[in-house]
């Protein structure tokens, strides 16, 4: 069971299989599942609170938290590890230094009174940018085959909208409904997007058919040599008008880099990959449910505290608020343990460790990036990287008081002055969206539905993402820039550990992190 | 609810089930016990109630209880509204478990209309419970006739139902129930004119788009379509009821005469007529069924005295509803050695009575005009003598056109000026509405190959000519539409009899749409001249892969008519050709006697060649299922058993060649090449068509 740590008490046992440190959902589930395998398990975090990266954390906790994950500007809040050699035994303590993932923050309340009378508790704010989970996602299925999703509460996101050239939202028709509904396609452009939307829904459902031995399922599939192309010109050459592939691309595929110019493109979709996504749309609203994305209520950082509590209950030991150093064997430089800040010594075979710390590192920029959606998705194709922006209401998933809304945006980027001017555009785009009276009305935080929406707060900051891995310590990723964790979760290897999770205990090894 | 496949039942399931049936028939023993003693106690009702709840399609216990409640009910006083509402509620609690059970049972839902039949009923439950079932599954259609039901009783108005589907449409518009309430409730509020629902050009037009969402998002899908059929039939129907042709036609002229070798040539070959009795056929076609043609709907003025006719349908079935009707005008003898001409003028309509099967009444009073020159009889009508036989071989033929210098005059195709002005501001919107939708599926059917797509272009394109012509179909698109039923054909095989027969129908519209092409068709028969027919012009429809008839009401003055070597299985329609008296319907694929059905209608008829056919191929007769007129049930009662006794094995073992060799007068006939044919068949035909002259190109007597 989850204890509250006290210093003066030894953790028992020493050994473990393995130690977790950090509560991020990537730290959590590994902890997890390697309990539910019947691994000894030892999970720290040197925060107070669950969920590290990936936590929701109120206002006014908010600010500290970056602040001492930031980069220069603020250099008030340094580290402070001490290293420490005791000549009584064989190891060496390396300090673990933080890492600073953040920087450039900047924060601005436009409507102190207006926010003072709230308390600042009441609202839960996502470390992790824009994300949300889709029905038939990775992270919904570990979810559900952890046994935690009881203890979850979604919100089912309403609608989703592209914003198109002309400066206005438009509801993506993503669905043989959406489409029926929708009222800018023309009747032909309608047509288009359903055949080729049945077009992949056959594709996948030969696919599965091939895994139930079933032949015949060859013509209905796409061509192998189409898979490996470029999305983009797949897209072409299902001759889809340009508004349908920009449909497709940005609102459905979620794609980060526009597309259209290959060559300048930093990151380009194989159709493969494209396909896939549209998997998870098209499996998703198979659920029947009304909708096909879904936000946690209370935040996401409660996916990591639901998930933290799971693996205490399978047996790992938790400990909060303990600073820890690593241990390496004095002569060979291996790994051993950890020591935490009481002196006591605990030994594992192996290390996760979440991002916030290194020891030492090569930074490796990857390219994730930017997202939106919930009640609104935005886009700007005619940028290099597609903004994303999501919208919660605060009367529904209770991240804010009632009649208020938080919205987040992201969007990738090498360079922060750009990458916070995208943002500030998008902002004031949505924004102006609402003043004038946009079906799409209920943008930013305001006081009342009727009510034209103000802007009370805000705050903007840059993500550094790298991911980086060493010996003997598996670093869990950080959070990314997609809408979903499919990414995530692959990266934290959980293929295995996904297994692990059906709660029956067999005998598989410790997760391991890939690259 | 939809497209789950059924799983095998494992064996513990059967003996599962083994069991439930066992208990069930102990239960329903008891049951029937209770019923036919008439127990109808409490207890007995319960146990009624739990084998319903076991077996919801049980229907007798639904009826046994009927009859416990209603007497439970007269029991009842008035003044003990809480015993009444409690026998109530205990029913719909009963039906609510029943359809748990199975929510299409059709006894579960019937009795509950029962019970709020009765009233003492609280009916808003009743939506909440709809509200579940659509939820449940929308499709259900038990669940939308009981929608209806209830809406009736709540005086829910059409609006509020019709906005009820829009809804259900926009969640899945693959929903037929929807949308055919939706067509029910609009033909509604179309018919009252309700606000907002006037004019119906307004209506159609936003239904179009509407159902335009569902087709062409999705065009696999069959819903959407079915409305739009349903549209196009609303777009392109005239409520009233048009008159579309007659013989004789307006501005014509007939000689009658009474001569059997009257060589007159110099008479126009298509409208003389001979009559030994001196009547003449009158025959006037319209473009629906209707009803109430008598002699006041319709007044001849004349010379002479023409009240009092009688108006027959021309009808295989007892129904009084026909398309053409018919009366015999008898001429006055005319004095000797001079012709009479007689103008008549026919005014259909100018009172009140001719009205549609939907209820229309013929609103356009219109009127013709022919003559009629009657000939004095030359000769003393001379003893009836044989006839030489019809042969049908090519060699008898000759091209018409050579002969006639009239020609002009003479083939009555658009000359029907009778209907020149029906409703043409109407027409407008309609004839718009079509090109636009032409336009649209034009489009579709070139991105992708749709069946029901081309099959609508098709729909389209020729109703498109009949609006723009209603009378004589002109038509601008035939070649682009035989041109789609072609490509159906092969590319539906399993519907192209479909297909055949509607290419049959609009190429035969192509044929008699103008002049020339008709007369290409038309022949001279060798021996025509001094037959008996007074007519001596062949239409030869031979060799063209017809598999339907159609077009007949230009083909009204046939008399001799040749449509051998097509693919016919139905003669349907050719009842109306009235004045036809040789038929060949060699080498087609009519599959019974029955299908010669229409035959009976056709008083004249003398020569018909049945031969190469499929009768008595097939040892099921589908043709009584398939067509609306089954003979069993409205075969005139004629004839009596007497003649079936005395006719021994022949009737017995030819009987439907009997109901229809019965009632005609064949002085030749060919029957050779079917299944049937063989001594015993010749015989038989032999004993029973009396006036027979020549069989199977044999002479008889």
């Amino acid at each position: 069971m989850s204890q509250l740590f006290d210093d003066r008490v030894p953790i028992t046992p020493s050994t473990f299989d393995l130690i977790v440190i950090g509560t991020g959902l990537p730290g959590s589930v590994i902890a997890a599942a390697a309990s539910t395998a019947g691994k000894a398990v030892l999970h720290l975090d040197t925060n107070q609170f669950y969920g590290g990266h990936f936590a929701s954390l109120p206002l006014d906790d908010l600010f500290p938290f970056l602040n001492s994950h930031a980069s220069p500007p603020s250099s008030s809040s340094t580290t402070t590890t001490t290293t420490t050699i005791t000549g009584h035994d064989d190891y060496t303590a390396l300090p673990l230094t933080r890492r600073l993932l953040y920087s450039d923050i900047e924060t601005v309340t436009y409507a102190p009174q207006a926010l003072a009378q709230h308390n600042p508790k009441r609202f839960y704010i996502d470390l992790s940018g824009p994300k949300v989970l889709f029905l038939a996602d990775k992270a919904t299925d570990l979810l559900w085959r952890s046994g935690v999703l009881p203890f979850l509460c979604f919100k089912g996101i309403e609608m989703k909208s592209i914003y198109d050239d002309i400066g206005e939202l438009w509801n993506v028709p993503d669905s043989r409904v959406a489409i029926f509904k929708d009222k800018r396609l023309s009747l032909m452009e309608k047509n288009k997007l359903m055949r080729f939307f049945k077009l992949v829904w056959q594709h996948l459902e030969a696919a599965t058919d091939e895994q139930g031995s079933e032949g015949n399922s060859e013509s209905r599939k796409i061509s192998d040599e189409d898979l490996e192309s470029p999305f983009v010109d797949f897209l072409n050459r299902m001759e889809l008008p340009h508004k349908i592939k920009s449909i497709i691309l940005y609102a459905i595929a979620m794609v980060d880099y526009d597309q259209d110019n290959l060559e300048a493109c930093k990151s380009i979709l194989k159709t493969r990959d494209g396909i896939e996504r549209l998997a998870v749309f098209y499996k998703s609203r198979l659920t029947n449910a009304p909708e096909a994305m879904i936000y946690p209520m209370y935040g996401h950082g409660n996916l990591s505290g639901v998930i933290s509590r799971r693996a205490a209950v399978k047996g790992c030991v938790c400990a909060q608020r303990v600073p820890v150093a690593v241990l390496m064997d004095k002569d060979s430089g291996q790994y051993k343990g950890v020591r935490l800040a009481s002196g006591q010594n605990l030994y594992s075979d192996q290390l996760v460790m979440d991002p916030t710390f290194k020891v030492p590192s090569l930074p490796i920029s990857s390219p994730p990036d930017v997202i939106a959606s919930p009640q609104v998705l935005t886009l700007y194709p005619e940028q290099d990287a597609s903004i994303r922006a999501i919208q919660i209401g605060g009367s529904s998933a209770e991240v804010c008081p009632k009649g208020m809304f938080v919205v987040y945006f992201s969007v990738l980027c090498d360079d922060a002055k750009q990458g916070k001017m995208l943002l500030h555009d998008a902002m004031n785009a949505l924004l102006k969206l609402a003043l004038s009276g946009n079906p799409y009305d209920r943008t930013l935080d305001s006081e009342d539905a009727e009510v034209k929406p103000t802007l009370l707060w805000s705050m903007l900051y840059v993500q550094e993402l790298s991911t980086d891995q060493q010996g003997y310590f598996l670093s869990t990723p950080m959070p990314d820039a997609n809408l979903d964790y499919n990414d995530l979760i692959d990266s934290t290897a959980v293929g295995h550990t996904v297994d692990n999770f059906d709660d029956d205990g067999s005998d598989v090894d410790a997760p391991k992190g890939t690259e | 609810m939809h497209g789950r496949p059924r799983k095998p039942a494992k064996p513990e399931d059967e003996s599962a089930s083994a069991a439930r049936a066992e208990a069930l028939r102990a239960l329903q023993s008891q049951f029937f016990s209770n019923h036919h003693n008439k127990v109808y106690t409490d207890e007995a009702l319960q146990l009624s109630g739990r084998l319903i709840e076991q077996n919801p399609e049980f229907y007798t216990a639904w009826n046994y209880r009927k009859l416990v409640v209603q007497q439970n009910l007269d029991r009842c006083s008035e003044s003990d509204p809480d015993a009444l509402k409690s026998i109530i509620d205990q029913e719909l609690r009963l039906v609510e478990i029943a359809l748990r059970q199975n929510f299409k049972s059709y006894g579960a839902w019937h009795h509950r209309k029962w019970v709020l039949s009765k009233g003492h009923s609280v009916l808003d439950r009743e939506m909440k419970l709809l509200k579940q079932f659509q939820l449940l599954d929308p499709r259900n259609f038990h669940a939308w006739n009981y929608r209806r039901f209830v809406a009736a009783l709540l005086n829910r108005s059409d609006e509020e139902e019709l906005e009820y589907t829009r809804e259900m449409v926009e969640n899945n518009f693959s929903n037929y129930s929807a949308w055919h309430n939706r067509s029910v409730l609009l033909s509604n509020l179309m018919k009252k004119k309700a606000e907002g629902f006037f004019p119906k050009a307004k209506v159609l037009n936003n239904e179009y788009e509407h159902v335009h969402d569902a087709i062409f998002t999705d065009p696999d899908d069959q819903s959407g379509w079915f409305y739009y059929t349903w549209l196009l039939d609303q777009t392109v129907k005239t409520d009233a009821p048009l008159l579309v042709s007659s013989w004789p036609a307006h501005g014509s002229s007939v000689i009658l005469s009474r001569n059997r070798h009257s060589s007159d040539c110099s008479s126009s070959p298509f409208d003389s007529f001979r009559s030994d009795s001196g009547t003449v056929p009158l025959l006037i076609y319209f473009n629906q069924a209707v009803e109430g043609v008598n002699s006041s709907s319709i007044t001849i003025e004349s010379s002479f005295c023409t009240k009092d006719l009688i108006w027959k349908p021309v009808l295989q079935n007892n129904s009084q509803l026909s398309q053409v009707w018919v009366t015999h005008i008898k001429f006055p003898n005319a004095k000797s050695h001079s012709s009479e001409v007689y103008q008549l003028k026919v005014s259909v309509g100018p009172t009140q009575g001719i009205i549609s099967a939907s209820g229309f009444d013929y609103s356009h009073p219109t009127q013709f005009a022919f003559k009629v020159c009657v000939r004095p009889i030359e000769t003393e009508p001379a003893e009836k003598q044989g006839e030489d036989i019809i042969l049908w071989t090519d060699e008898n033929f000759h091209a018409f056109q050579t002969q006639y210098q009239e020609l002009h005059e003479v083939v009555p195709v658009d000359q029907q000026s009778v209907n020149d002005v029906h409703e043409p501001t109407a027409s407008n919107w309609r004839a718009e509405t079509i090109a636009k939708e032409i336009a649209l599926f034009r489009e579709l059917v070139s991105e992708i190959n749709c069946k029901i797509g081309k099959l609508t272009l098709a729909r389209l394109l020729t109703a498109h000519d009949v609006i723009l012509s209603p009378c004589t179909s002109k038509m601008f698109h035939s070649d682009e539409v035989l041109q789609l039923y072609i490509d159906l054909i092969k590319l539906d095989p399993s519907h192209s009899q479909y297909y055949k027969d509607e290419h049959s129908l609009v190429f035969l519209q192509k044929v008699t749409s103008n002049r020339e092409s008709l007369l290409r068709h038309c022949f001279s028969h060798k021996n025509l001249a001094s037959s008996s027919i007074g007519n001596h012009i062949c239409l030869r429809l031979n060799n063209l892969s017809l598999s339907r008839m159609g077009s007949v009401e230009k083909l009204l003055w046939v008399r001799m008519l040749d449509l051998s070597h097509n693919e016919l299985h139905s003669i349907e329609g050719l009842e109306a050709m009235q004045l036809l008296s040789r038929l060949n319907l060699s080498n087609n694929k009519l599959g019974s006697f029955t299908a010669l059905g229409p035959l009976k209608q056709l008083k004249l008829l003398q020569v018909l060649d049945i031969s190469y056919n499929e009768i008595g191929a097939h040892s099921i007769d589908t043709t009584r299922y398939q067509c609306s007129t089954p003979l069993s049930h409205t075969e005139e009662a004629s004839w009596n058993s007497e003649e079936i006794g005395t006719g021994g094995a022949g009737v017995k073992g030819y009987w439907e060649a009997f109901l229809i060799f019965k009632s005609m007068s064949l002085t030749q006939l060919v029957t050779l090449g079917n299944a049937i044919s063989g001594e015993n068949f010749k015989s038989f035909v032999v004993m029973f068509v009396p006036t027979l002259e020549w069989l199977d190109g044999d002479k008889l007597h």
